[in-house]
């Protein structure tokens, strides 16, 4: 058969198809010719080819047909030449339908959506470049797979079943994949997939057309997101929420707690504030509306309302929304219960004028307490030494003048007496030069520690003739102090070195000092009997004596008043000694003279 | 009250055991020929301004008294020209700052704090009594 030559030279392309349609088939039936399925040929240069075959073709067949002419009769030339032209005609049809078909080819391969053809089996036969555009999977790697490919395994089985249920049924099946690129990265496309039916109304291909839709998933996802946690917020607000036109018109609310609201919802919805508050509220709210309205937002505006629950006190805050000069702009008015605030505060300011009332009166207590004191110790002073003096003295008197005619027993308890009575003596003196320590305004001034250690020294000289003291005074830096109360440290101190080196061959003193976190730290250190380290903490207690009055006198308020002493200089004292191995008193007057 | 001879000490003391040490160191050092001892401040002020012309060469004065108490008694004396010129031994159990200050300030000639050894006291006695009886040379009343 003579068409079936020009097949040939056409190279088997669908223009044979188109050409045996001119004899054979309807138009219907070779539009219905998937070209797509000629795998292995560009489609434009298929078309574009097509074209120019179907024109050399048809000048190839006019030339044949004028050669048979001269052969055939003249009633066959007749019939041929009527079908020359009816061939003619439909040549020309066709080279326009091909434009046609080959313009929404082009449309196909320049979408930017994702189309592919896939046999039955779902295999792809075709797919347009922007399908490696979105999938990273080149063309010519895709052909021949299966779109599975894409799976992201983020979506059930039961959603593919559906989609396949639909397309093997004839439907045309829309959703959207959540699918991975080929580098692994996941993406969402929307898709419309449909089966293409064959001449015979079968379905003999499935095409899906695919839209990226990630960035509309992921805004939607944000959008999502950002609703929910408006929505968490607006529940975690314990706050009234009203929503007013800019002549305060309430528009919508939200109570969280109902009781709260001055009215119910449908006596204030559609009505202004105004209308529904009472005028002095109203006002604070209008007011703070009309600020809104000029800068946006305003904050802490306070009205006080009867509500159902009582007296409340509101915290007013309120923000346009959008624009909020725009005529009919609205705002956000969030209503915050601050009753509990507002009574706290009121019942902070009770309390404090409370406080202050009890501290007036708490120090008038104090004041008397401390006049009692004072009387106390001036009564001490005045009334306990008379009666001391008195034991004293008629000791001595009964020693001086009737000691011949007394027992030496007696003489011995009159002794014992005396001496108690001196001893208790000097117990009121120490107990009250204490207590005047604290009384006593101090009175810094830079000090010179090694002039007070001389004066102190030669003092106290008096009652050592005979023994062997070796005094050591190293460079002693000035300080702030008290003058005269410093002197009573180094006097208690030394005097005490002394005392407690009673027993020594030579007793060695060394005053001395030694930098110490900062500061200048003083020192006396004997190497007298020392103590026990486990008792230090008794050293500087009043009446707390570490040594039996018999071995070492002395009254136990020495270091009581050094203590009180150095407190009161806001300084500090301890001790370290050792039995047997001598004593070492560190004391710090804040306040050396270098800082100030 | 009769006036047999003149006073050369006026010691104004409650405690009579006070009293009677004073007298004893007094005694002791040849001092007590010519004292007078009165037991409260009104008693001090009535012999005080019922001696004029014959004072006493020295007042030995405790703070603690009945009635009226040694500092009233010493601003009584200091503020009458009469009596201005009186030394005034303050003579006290008190080293209280405040006494010492106020006796000073109402113009008081020593201020002695009794001490209550009384070998100490005794001295103490002894050393005023010599002071203001035989050195202190006073204006003619």
């Amino acid at each position: 058969m003579k068409p079936k030559g020009i097949i040939q030279i056409a190279g088997g392309f669908i223009i044979g198809a188109l050409l045996l349609s001119l004899f054979s088939a309807s138009q219907k039936a070779v539009l219905g010719v998937n070209p797509f399925q000629m795998r292995g040929f560009a489609v434009p240069a298929l078309f574009g080819g097509a074209s120019g075959a179907a024109i050399g073709c048809l000048m190839y067949a006019n030339k044949k047909l004028w050669q048979d002419k001269l052969q055939l009769e003249k009633g066959r030339l007749a019939e041929l030449e009527s079908l020359n032209e009816q061939l003619a005609r439909e040549i020309t049809e066709r080279v326009w339908a091909e434009t046609e078909i080959a313009r929404l080819a082009t449309v196909i391969e320049q979408a930017a959506v994702a189309v592919i053809i896939t046999d039955l089996d779902g295999n792809i036969l075709y797919a347009n470049p922007h399908f490696e555009t979105s999938t990273g999977y080149p063309v010519a790697e895709a052909l021949g797979q299966n779109p599975r490919i894409l799976k992201s395994g983020r979506q059930s089985p039961q959603f593919y079943q559906e989609l396949w249920d639909a397309i093997t049924a004839g439907r045309t099946w829309n959703g959207i994949f959540v699918n991975q690129r080929k580098d692994g990265e996941l993406y969402h496309e929307e898709a419309t997939i449909f089966p293409i039916r064959g001449p015979a109304g079968k379905t003999i291909n499935y095409a899906a057309v695919k839209r990226d839709v990630t960035e509309q998933v992921q805004a939607l996802e944000a959008l999502r997101q950002a609703h929910e946690r408006l929505e968490a917020t607006l529940n975690a607000l314990p706050d009234l929420l009203f929503e007013v036109d800019r002549h305060g018109r309430y528009l919508d609310f939200r109570a969280p707690h109902p009781e709260l609201l001055y009215a119910p919802p449908e006596t204030f919805l559609g009505r202004t504030v105004s209308q529904v508050l009472p005028a002095e509220a109203a006002g604070i709210i209008n007011d703070a509306l009309a600020q809104a309205a000029r800068g946006g937002k305003h904050t802490g505006a306070v009205y006080a309302l009867e509500t159902p629950a009582g007296l409340g006190w509101f915290e007013l805050s309120i923000a346009a929304k959008g624009d909020p000069a725009a005529p009919d702009g609205r705002f956000i008015a969030l209503i915050r219960d601050i009753t509990g605030r507002v009574r706290a505060e009121k019942e902070v300011r009770r309390l404090n004028a409370e406080l202050e009332q009890r501290v007036v009166e708490r120090t008038a207590q104090l004041k008397v307490a401390n006049q009692e004191l004072q009387a106390f110790s001036y009564s001490v002073s005045h009334d306990l030494r008379a009666p001391l003096r008195a034991m004293d003295g008629f000791s001595r008197i009964l020693l001086e003048d009737y000691g011949p005619q007394l027992p030496s027993l007696a003489q011995h308890y009159l002794q014992v007496v005396r001496k108690n009575a001196q001893q208790m003596g000097r117990l009121i003196d120490d107990l009250l030069a204490l207590s005047r320590l604290g009384r006593q305004p101090l009175t810094k001034r830079p000090v010179m520690p090694a002039d007070l250690v001389r004066q102190v020294l030669e003092e106290l000289s008096a009652g050592q003739e005979g023994r062997r003291v070796e005094i050591q005074i190293d460079d002693l830096p000035p300080c702030q102090a008290d003058p005269a109360l410093l002197k009573q440290v180094f006097i208690n101190l030394i005097s005490n070195a002394l005392k407690f080196t009673q027993g020594r061959e030579t007793a060695r003193i060394e005053i001395g000092c030694q930098p110490c976190e900062g500061s200048v730290v003083y020192f006396v250190r004997d190497n007298g009997v020392g103590f026990d380290m486990r008792y230090a903490n008794k050293l500087f207690g009043v009446f707390q004596r570490l040594h039996s009055a018999d071995e070492y006198e002395g009254t136990g308020v020495g270091l009581a008043i050094v203590q009180r002493i150095i407190h009161r200089h806001g300084g500090r004292i301890w001790a370290k000694a050792e039995e047997g191995q001598g004593a070492t008193f560190y004391f710090t007057p804040r306040g050396n003279a270098d800082d100030d | 009250m009769m006036i047999e001879k003149p006073v050369d000490i006026l010691l104004v003391e409650d405690n009579p055991d006070d009293v009677e040490l004073t007298l004893h160191a007094l005694k002791k050092h040849h001092l007590v020929n010519h004292i007078q001892v009165v037991r409260d401040g009104v008693e001090a002020l009535d012999f005080i301004f019922g001696s004029l012309g014959n004072s006493p060469k020295v007042i030995l004065l405790d703070l603690k008294l009945p009635k009226v108490d040694g500092l009233q008694v010493l601003q009584r004396i200091k503020s009458d020209p009469r009596t201005r010129s009186i030394p005034v031994v303050m003579l006290t159990s008190s080293h209280e700052e405040r006494d010492v200050i106020e006796s000073y300030r109402l113009g008081v000639n020593s201020y002695i704090v009794k001490p209550v050894d009384f070998g100490q006291f005794a001295e103490a006695v002894r050393q005023i009594g010599l002071y203001w009886l035989l050195l202190n040379w006073p204006p003619e009343l």
